[in-house]
């Protein structure tokens, strides 16, 4: 991605809904920004077909629909591996915390209001779009966390190696850094804190300031919460 | 449409970035992951604002600020520092090198469109 300009040109937005005035207004919303591509579809059997034939950046579904209603859908969309990862945004009059949370815990990314506000309709999406992408690079960001862990154990047994122990302390050091500063943005709070510990330990000890095993326990506070990382609320 | 040139070692800080600022309606992103890339990059079709890291092994964020400065053709880019220290102290440290802003890490990636639009002259205060 070095070196070229990143410029989102082209968000492909499957939208589902069997009121046809909705459908309507929808495209006309979505028409006001030029990057959004709208397709519409009037159930959730079409949905389905048009969201493996196309894979759009976000379904943006309906709850209540004969048939097929939007859970059902957002289920069997989650079954085929091809279409597993597409974000899904329910559209929908019951906007109370636990509709809400019920369909989140469902797998949605987020919930809009109905009746809707074509003016802000928009913005909305484009923020559910930056959640849906924030959500799949944290899944990425938690997996390197994992294997980097592995390397601060060995850095860890090598701190005890007279020969070895000022480039593991270099080496955590590097590592610390990078964490303080990533995992808060990935809401991994606690890391961060943890990271920014090891990190002020270290420049103590490099300045031969600090008692013995203080790297060794920031350190490990650090490891036990990047092997389980907890999420703090934001919002 | 406004351009932002961002500069940190980090690939995780770089993806984000690009994600937060790439979905903002307005904005054009591109990111370097060294000061000597972003230096090329700013020199080749200057942006309307850098996104600077501080700490970078070769090339660190001040010194990569005091060399856009050296050139003319980047000398009055506006830079905004991203860093973990955001202590008063060293927020004035930043701003007497001529940056017009700081930005703590970690920040939250659904405000900082937002956060980056303040920096940039005449911009219009829409946040989407």
């Amino acid at each position: 991605m070095n070196g070229r300009e990143h410029r989102v040109t082209a968000l492909r937005i499957l939208h589902v809904d069997d009121e046809p005035d909705i459908r309507e207004v929808v495209k006309l919303s979505l028409g006001l920004d030029p990057a959004f591509v709208v397709r519409s579809c009037d159930s959730g059997g079409a949905a389905l077909a048009a969201a493996a034939d196309w894979l759009p950046d976000l379904i943006l579904c309906d709850v209540m629909m004969p048939v097929m209603d939007g859970p059902a859908m957002l289920l069997r969309l989650r079954e085929s591996s091809h279409t597993a990862r597409v974000p899904i945004v329910f559209m929908t009059g019951f906007t109370h915390g636990e509709e809400v949370d019920a369909l989140r815990a469902l797998g949605a990314t987020g919930v809009i209001a109905k009746p809707l506000d074509p003016m802000t309709l928009v913005k909305s999406v484009r923020g559910h779009l930056r959640n849906a992408g924030i959500a799949a690079l944290r899944g990425g960001f938690v997996k390197r966390m994992h294997a980097n862990a592995a390397v601060l154990i060995k850095c860890r047994a090598d701190l005890a190696d007279a020969v070895l122990a000022s480039a593991a302390l270099g080496e955590i050091k590097a590592f610390a850094h990078a964490l303080a500063g990533a995992a808060g943005i990935f809401g991994f709070q606690r890391v961060t804190e943890s990271a920014a510990g090891v990190e002020k330990v270290i420049i103590e000890r490099l300045r031969g300031n600090n008692a013995p095993g203080q790297v060794e326990s920031a350190l490990d506070r650090l490891l036990a919460d990047m092997q389980q990382p907890q999420m703090a609320r934001r919002e | 449409m406004l351009r932002v040139l961002h500069v940190d070692d980090e690939p995780d800080i770089r993806e984000v970035v690009e994600l937060s600022l790439g979905l903002d309606a307005d904005m054009a992103i591109q990111s370097c992951p060294s000061g000597a890339e972003g230096l090329a990059a700013a020199a080749e079709c200057p942006p309307d604002l850098i996104l600077l890291d501080v700490m970078m092994p070769g090339m660190d964020g001040p010194t990569t600020l005091a060399r856009l400065r050296e050139n003319p053709q980047t000398a009055d880019i506006p830079v905004v520092f991203m860093t973990a220290r955001a202590q008063t102290r060293e927020i004035e440290l930043f701003l007497s090198l001529g940056a017009v802003g700081v930005i703590a890490k970690p920040f939250d990636p659904m405000l900082l469109a937002g956060l980056v639009r303040q920096y940039i002259p005449n911009s219009p205060r829409l946040s989407s």
